[in-house]
């Protein structure tokens, strides 16, 4: 026996005896480096991976090198969509249920349903009668037809696991999981029996293919990962999450999830960004409420939208106008219609000085006024400066920041405007502070005097 | 002033603080945590601003000036003290007539206080409702909001007033008021720390009886005494708004020519503080719009 053979056969007793599912992959890998034309071990080796892309590779391989390759040739059958029935093995015993059932991307006709209704209903009366054994049989031959069902599957596995046939349990789950089924219940029964062999590694590509199902609910997905975190396996936790965020990219669960990961990691500034982005989606539900929460315990994050926006900078820029309107108002003798051009002009002179010393300090990313002025994208590739409890995070920008001297010149100008908008609408009282008129008619102590507020 | 003096001083202020808070809640500090800087310098700075105009401005004449009057019957700091209100206080003749400063009495109004104890209850409501505003603002929009709340309040005060009679406003109350609702505003689900003596020895009867006959959860570990009462911050605005509801109203019908409190300038104050949204930071503005909690 030569190395790639002792190698294939090793495999093959890890994966039969110890049910270890990465060393046996790990040695029949090697076997295949050694002797890539061993057919069988392509075909162990698709047994060694539950994404059906991957094991067809696999099986293709094997049959190039090996044409009638019945176990390849099958495997890839209960993969593959099948127009038609089988028909190929028929089932030996309860305990021993080979035969291949149908896969799932075929549409079951109405005969077909009224078969499985049939021996479902069959398999209930053996189970009212006391005779598990012929009841499963009814539940295997539901199983030939539709590979995953879900009824009797469950039915099946655990009649079989009572009566010890684990591997019969064992292998009607695996077939349907070789089969593409998308029922989470079937990759719950799966990971259970995996757990019960004992094989971690299967364990966890169980939970991975688990919460990439389409119609996986975010609870469970969140469930899986609390198990991985339980088993101190929290990079898998984050990356089977941040995978199940394909299916749900606007699970608040799934995020606010990530979110912890990151913060148990100490990486607070990743996990604000997740709750952020949770609680963006909105804070109507539980989960978005309790991403916001958890947000609060962070400072905020400006996103670019914010940072860019015109809109949020002339906002700021109109409370400078109304307090210049009000300073105005006073200073025309609470009159409006006494406000006169002057200041009028100041009003507008406060607000156009204020934006451009909000465009200096608070809002110098606007577009597109940023790009126009010649602003760059901030350098990614600085050093990160550290996040204080005292500053908004940081984030990593796309849009591109006024130069310093533009911003350093459109403050002074507008410092220099609001200093002229003061002269123009508060002119008389300005006078006044230099020149004060003294009151003639103040009271003395014993008249009545004044009312504080 | 001697040392016995000063103590007498601020144990009738403590007392008065007892018995204020007694009945009525009294805010000192609010339970919110903050998310950008935790000194809020803008806020002291007022506090001190507004100390120190009061300390060092008029302190000195009401005080001695009340001392002069008790001893012999001397008016003269008194007056002192009274010019001093009436040439800065906030008063629409000025500003109609362009006397005293003219409208810059809109600034020197709201930084003075008529004693000791309108000051520490304006800078307690200011400490307590004025952090976490200038947390969401940044130091220098609040202080921009805090000015024109309290011109708001002071424009209100006498536009709103048909009173012929133009009594001087002081006080930091209207710009504070302003404060207390956009924090409200902001913050409505926040609650706020409180003396509130009547419901603190109720509590005591309380905790008893839960720890006795077993229930209230957490109240039963609890202890019997707590200096302060958490109160939402909604029930607050409710009280405080009510309070100076009707008074404003009836000074908006019939004018108020007595001196005392300004209801109005509080409500006014207060009504400036739906302006806040253009001073808060531009990502709790949009944390708002989106109705997340700020």
């Amino acid at each position: 026996m030569n190395e790639a053979q002792a190698l294939f056969h090793e495999g093959v007793m890890v994966l039969r005896e110890r049910k270890d599912v990465a060393e046996g992959r790990r040695l029949l890998i090697e076997a295949l480096r050694a002797d890539p034309n061993n057919d069988m071990a392509w075909v162990w080796l698709a047994r060694t991976t539950r994404q059906p892309e991957k094991r067809l590779e696999c099986l293709d391989r094997a049959l190039r090198l090996n044409p009638t390759n019945q176990h390849a040739i099958d495997m890839k059958a209960a993969i593959q969509p099948i127009p038609a029935t089988t028909g190929a093995d028929n089932q030996t015993t309860h305990h021993q249920p080979t035969a291949s059932g149908k896969t799932l991307a075929h549409k079951l006709t109405a005969a077909e349903e009224r078969q499985i209704a049939v021996l479902l209903k069959k398999a209930d009366h053996y189970v009212d009668t006391g005779d598990t054994e012929s009841a499963i049989e009814q539940w295997v031959s539901v199983l030939h037809i539709q590979v995953d069902h879900e009824e009797a599957m469950r039915q099946a596995v655990s009649q079989l696991a009572r009566l010890k046939y684990l591997d019969d349990a064992r292998e009607l789950v695996w077939r349907a999981l070789d089969a593409g089924t998308t029922h989470p219940s079937i990759y719950l029964t799966a990971i259970d029996i995996a757990r019960r062999d004992g094989t971690p590694g299967e364990v966890d590509d169980l939970r991975e293919r688990l919460a990439q199902l389409p119609d996986i609910d975010e609870q469970t997905i969140v469930n899986i990962a609390n198990q991985f975190m339980a088993e101190d396996q929290v990079m898998r936790a984050q990356e089977m999450l941040e995978a199940a965020l394909d299916n749900h990219p606007n699970s608040q669960l799934i995020l606010t999830k990530i979110g912890d990961i990151y913060r148990d990691l100490d990486d607070e500034h990743t996990a604000s960004r997740y709750y952020d982005q949770a609680a963006r989606i909105g804070a109507g539900t539980k989960a978005g409420r309790e991403a916001d929460k958890k947000l609060a315990e962070f400072a905020p994050l400006l996103t670019d939208r914010e940072r860019g926006s015109l809109v949020l900078a002339w906002r700021e820029a109109a409370g400078f106008g109304l307090i210049f309107l009000f300073l105005a108002w006073q200073d025309a003798g609470l009159d409006l219609l006494r406000l006169g051009p002057g200041r009028w002009a100041g009003v507008l002179m406060g607000l156009f000085g204020g934006y451009l010393l909000v465009t200096a300090t608070s809002s110098p990313q606007q577009q597109p006024l940023a790009r126009w002025l010649g602003g760059h994208v901030p350098d990614h590739t600085a050093p990160a400066r550290e996040r204080t409890t005292n500053r908004v995070i940081e984030d990593i920008t796309e849009i591109p920041i006024i130069p310093r001297a533009a911003r350093f010149i459109l403050g002074a100008v507008g410092a220099v405007l609001l200093g002229l908008a003061v002269w123009l609408v508060f002119g008389m009282a300005i006078q006044l502070l230099l020149n004060p008129i003294t009151p003639t008619s103040i009271p003395t102590f014993n008249d009545p005097l004044f009312y504080g507020f | 002033m001697g040392f016995a003096t000063l103590l007498i001083f601020l144990l009738a202020i403590l007392y008065e603080l007892f018995i204020g808070a007694f009945f009525l809640p009294l805010p000192v500090s609010d339970t919110g945590t903050v998310r950008y800087r935790t000194l809020p310098y803008m806020t002291i700075l007022l506090i001190i601003i507004n100390s120190l105009v009061f300390i060092i401005f008029q302190a000195p004449a009401l005080y001695q000036g009340a001392q002069a009057y008790e001893i012999s019957g001397s008016t003269t700091l008194l007056d002192d003290y009274i010019r001093q209100v009436w040439t800065y206080g906030y008063r629409s003749t000025y500003l109609r007539e362009g006397l005293s400063i003219g409208a810059f009495v809109t600034f020197t109004s709201m930084f003075m206080h008529a004693d000791m104890w309108h000051l520490l209850g304006n800078m307690i409501f200011l400490w307590t409702f004025g952090r976490r505003l200038e947390d969401a603002c940044g130091a220098w929009r609040y202080l921009l909001f805090y000015i024109l709340a309290g011109m708001v309040a002071n424009l209100g005060s006498v536009v709103l007033n048909p009173s012929p009679v133009d009594l001087p406003g002081i006080g930091a109350s209207g710009a504070i008021s302003g404060v207390m609702a956009a924090y409200l505003l902001l913050f409505p689900g926040a609650q706020v720390l409180c003396f509130w003596g009547i419901i603190s020895i109720l509590r005591i009867f309380v905790v008893y009886a839960a720890k006795i006959f077993g229930f209230g959860g957490e109240l039963r570990t609890a202890p019997v005494w707590r200096w302060t009462i958490r109160v939402p911050a909604w029930l607050l605005l409710i009280y405080f708004l009510g309070r100076d509801l009707l008074p404003s109203l009836e000074t908006i019908q019939q004018g108020q020519d007595y001196g005392g409190v300004n209801n109005l300038a509080h409500l006014t104050g207060a009504l400036a503080g739906l302006a806040v949204f253009l001073f808060v930071r531009k990502d709790l503005a949009m944390r708002y719009l989106t109705g997340r909690r700020v």
